[in-house]
Parts: C-alpha cells; structure tokens; sequence
C-alpha cells in the first residue's frame, strides 16, 4: 500500500540535504533528535555549538539574520528555524527575499493516531482569515502535492454547521468563504467539499488536504495533535516563498520530523518516484 | 509524564450509592452506541427515548415518540428520570424545551464543560467547546466561576490555565492594533489578562499561558479556558476525534437538574453514564 509517511523518509535519505537549524539552547531530548536524524540530512546548527555538528555561531540578537543570510545565500538546502524568535525571522525574510508579509505562509503535513495523512493550512493565528489568503495557501498545497505526486482531496471547515448558520454573522463569514471556496475549486477540477466543523468526518471521507476556517483554530488544532498525542507525525513548513523552510513550535524538544521534512522536500522538483 | 486522573477521583465514592434511572436520546439505532450503552447498564437503568426508528432495538427499555427533544428534559423534570444524556437526539431543541420547562432564569448560570484525557493520561476540564460561545470577557468570567464554583463542590482544587491566540511578545509588539484580525486575536490576550487578575485576587491558581496549550497540561492545570468556543471546539475535535484522546464528560452543570450533553460525533458513552451515576448519587 502506498505510505506517504515512507516517501518522506526514503526522499530524505535519497536527498540528505545540507539543512541548518536555529538553536540557542539543546535539551538532551534534542541532541539525541538531532543524532537520530543525522542519517538523513547533513546538519548544521546556528547558535549553539553541540558536539558532532557543523556550527555557526549565534546568540539571541543575530540568530534570525544569522538564519535569513544562510537560506538566501543558497549554501543550504534547506532550514528549521527552531528556536528563533518567528516575527522576527519571517519579517527579516520577508524584507531581503522581497515577500510580502502575507506571502510567507505556514502549513502542516499530519499523521494522525489512524495513521491517515493530511496537509493542513493555517499554521499560525494570523493566517487564513480572508478568501484570498485561503486560495493562496491551498494553492501553495496543492503545488506541494502535486510535487509529491499525491492528487488532493480538498475539505473547507468552518465555524457553523449548516444548521446553525444565520445565527452569527460573525460565525458565518466563515461558512461563506467556505462556500465560495467550494465552488471555486470545483470549477478548477478538484475534488472538494464543505466538512462544516467535522474535520473527523472530513478525514474518514479521505480529504488530505484540510483547509481551516482561520489560523486561530489551525494553530491549536496543530498544537493539541503535536503535543497531547503519543508519537505524533508532523512537519511545519513555509509555503508561499522559494525557499525550503521548516516550522516549529519553540517549545518543541524532538526536532527528527523537522530534519526529514527539511531534507524531503528539498529540491521537490528533481525528484523522480512513483507510487507504488 | 504525569497522569491527572480527575475522572477516578470524583467518581469513585460515589458509585456505590445506587443504581439511578437514565434517560437516554436516541436518534436512531447505531451498533457502536448500543454496545457502549450496554455496558453501562453495571451503573444505572437505561431508558432510550426515540421516534419510531429505535423501535426495534433490543435489551432497553424505551420510550418511543415523535418528538423526543421534548419528551427526553419533560421526564426529567417530571422525575421520572433521575439524570439524562442528550445522546444523538437534537442539542439546541432538546435544550430549549428543558428551559422551558424549568423557566430562563434557573439556566442563567448554566456552564458548559468537558473533562478530556490526552494520550497520557492528563485529564482537564475545557471550558468552552462549542464555537458560538466564550467570546466576550464577562461570559469567559462567568463560565470560569462556574466551573471553579462546580469542581471545588465535587472535590477538585481548580488550577487554571487561560489560552489566547497570541504570545507575551507578539502581543507587545502589536497590542495598539485594535481592528482586523490582529484585532480579534488582541482581544483574546486583553481577555486573558482581565480574567487572570480577576481571579488572582479571589486566590485562584491560575495563568495567561498565551498560546501554549502544552505548557498549560505539563504544568497540571486541570482547567483550560481556550480564547474562545471556536478554538475549544478545535481543542476538542483535535484530541478526541483525530488524536485518539478520550471525552470522559461534557457536562451541562449548575441546573437544577443534571444534564449530561456530548458531541454528535462521539459513539462511546460509558463514561458519560458513569459520570452521570456519580453526578446524582452526589447530589443525594
């Protein structure tokens, strides 16, 4: 059966992409991550020194510009911001690579506890609010899918389910962006569908790409699956830019998926497999 | 990691006082539901109450009648049950009869809550979770004093963590922006720190943890009030419904009554009945 979670990890060994990673403090739980990560992709740590990497030094003022110099000198092939400050990085990223602030977006690719695989939008609170800002963020997906060679299956959700819509102006501008947005994928070709709230129902139908009703549900839908499950699967990563860069929680103590993610979608383009 | 096993707690005295008699709304028959429903036949006497459709099951007895979301809180308050469980049946119309029925003005201080356990073990209390509620101060105010009100009166010493939709330094950053949606996520920080000083002064355990649900659990706060009913509905869905957590309880407290509520999604209800044995034996 074709497993995406194992194309991640045989592109990322087939790649071993050059990827650095912002850390200005290593827990052991991230030492020993980034050990069980170093067979796929070669590592290099800005900030901290920590015994068997490459190393950059960084300190909590210049660690961000450290970071954005690095990507966009092209020597990497990919990186993790890990513990740098997010606005700081993305607004610095957004000021040398010449993106709107709004072009610089965050993703999620999830397994969940029924071993399903999903890409979601909306990372971060501020993201997905608008019509335009979701169509620019499932496209980016669908870009990143179609790399991957998996065809999407799209779910809109939202805050209202049908029966309760017209109670809540506020509620409802979600509702008809998601309607709107149905029908402007259909029209393009794509399978797709308003899940209202049930993002379960959503995944048991095999939608794999999920699209929120805002970045404020995003971000703690992606929280309580990183964080309050046993062996979570997941990769943050930018969309939106050239660049390949990964996403995390500051909090995050295990930074192995991030690695693969880093080395896995380098150079997408390049890479040649089929599905099984 | 620790486990907080909340559930066990408060139930476990309390579940040797007596077999109640449950009302049960059962849209329509569902294998998965019914098997949950019969083992939880050990902690009270089950009654399903339907239309038409349940007519056929097996192993209950059942009420059958065209509109069950009346029938269901009219036996309730008549005492013909001792505690009910909405079950499939319809939430909105279900509630809106019991109100009538036992008048506006005894629901006014009716809270919402759910116990959830994560993979862990780590129980907490959530609550909002459903999206149109928790978005104004006083009502985040209310449902917070409510719920300490209601777990210091089962035995738990509430330790709360408040969720916003923006960190310390972000919302330093940005806090003169008042509108769009930095607008929104602003306020739920604003909020955040109003209901954290209001609380601290009545002698509260509790934390602005901005956006750091995680920080919250692994430091044992047994009551999370997410930003809004929005962001608990994600909370919720999230864990139970994708992330193989547990809903122990969602619970419609501080009626007259004890009501017990749940997600139309959910297909195991043995904790809900259990909870619910221990909810009335509690109030005897």
């Amino acid at each position: 059966m074709y497993s995406l979670k194992q194309e991640i990890f045989k592109l990322a060994k087939k790649n071993n992409a050059k990827i650095a990673i912002g850390l200005l403090e290593a827990s052991n739980s991230i030492k020993d991550s980034l050990k069980r990560a170093s067979s796929f992709a070669d590592i290099t740590i800005i900030g901290k020194k920590i015994k068997g990497f490459k190393y950059i030094p960084a300190n909590k003022d210049n660690i961000e510009e450290k970071e954005v110099k690095l990507i966009l000198s092209k020597k990497i092939d990919g990186l993790i911001r890990g513990q740098a400050d997010t606005y700081k990085f993305e607004d610095l990223l957004s000021k040398k690579a010449g993106y709107s602030r709004e072009q610089v977006l965050v993703s999620g690719l999830f397994e969940d506890q029924f071993k399903r695989m999903f890409f979601t939008t909306s990372g971060s609170h501020s993201d997905g609010w608008t019509i335009k800002s979701k169509i620019l963020m499932v496209d980016e997906l669908i870009k990143k899918m179609n790399g991957l060679k998996i065809k999407p299956k799209i779910a809109f959700l939202t805050w209202v389910r049908p029966g309760s819509v017209g109670r809540n102006f506020f509620l409802d501008q979600s509702w008809e962006q998601a309607e709107y947005l149905v029908k402007y994928y259909n029209k393009k070709g794509y399978k797709v569908k308003n899940y209202n709230i049930e993002i379960e129902t959503a995944l048991n139908d095999g939608a794999n790409l999920i699209c929120f009703a805002t970045g404020a549900s995003g971000n703690m839908f992606s929280r309580t699956l990183a964080f309050l499950v046993k062996n979570p699967f997941y990769i943050y990563f930018h969309t939106g830019i050239r660049e390949n860069i990964i996403e995390n929680n500051r909090t995050v103590q295990d930074y192995f998926n991030m690695v693969l993610g880093a080395s896995a979608f380098a150079k997408p383009s390049k890479q040649k497999y089929e599905k099984k | 990691m620790k486990k907080n096993n909340l559930f066990q707690k408060v139930v476990k005295s309390k579940l040797k006082l007596g077999k109640p008699k449950v009302g049960f709304g059962l849209a329509r028959p569902d294998k998965e539901i019914l098997n949950s429903l019969r083992k939880s036949k050990k902690y009270a006497d089950i009654i399903l109450v339907g239309s038409k459709s349940i007519e056929k099951v097996v192993g209950f007895k059942k009420i059958i009648t065209k509109n069950p979301e009346k029938l269901l809180p009219e036996l309730l308050v008549k005492g013909e049950f001792n505690g009910i469980v909405r079950g499939t049946i319809d939430d909105f119309k279900t509630f809106e009869a019991y109100q009538k029925l036992v008048g506006k003005n005894k629901t006014k201080k009716m809270i919402e809550l759910a116990l959830l356990e994560d993979a862990f073990g780590r129980q907490f209390f959530l609550s909002e979770g459903s999206n149109p509620l928790g978005w104004k101060l006083e009502e985040k105010i209310k449902n917070c004093e409510g719920i300490i009100k209601f777990i210091k009166k089962i035995g738990i010493k509430p330790k709360i963590g408040v969720i916003t939709g923006v960190r310390h330094n972000t919302y330093k950053k940005r806090k003169s922006i008042k509108t769009g949606v930095i607008g929104i996520l602003n306020k739920t920080y604003e909020d955040a720190e109003d209901i954290v000083k209001y609380f601290r002064k009545k002698k509260v355990a509790i934390k602005n943890y901005t956006i750091e649900l995680d920080t919250a659990i692994k430091d044992n706060c047994n009551v999370i009030i997410p930003p809004n009913g929005m962001v608990g509905n994600q909370i919720f869905r999230a864990l139970c419904l994708v992330g193989g957590g547990k809903t122990l309880i969602v619970s419609r407290a501080n009626l007259p009554h004890p009501y017990e509520d749940n997600s139309r999604s959910e297909k195991d209800f043995e904790s809900h009945v259990k909870w619910l044995k221990a909810w009335i034996n509690g109030m005897k």
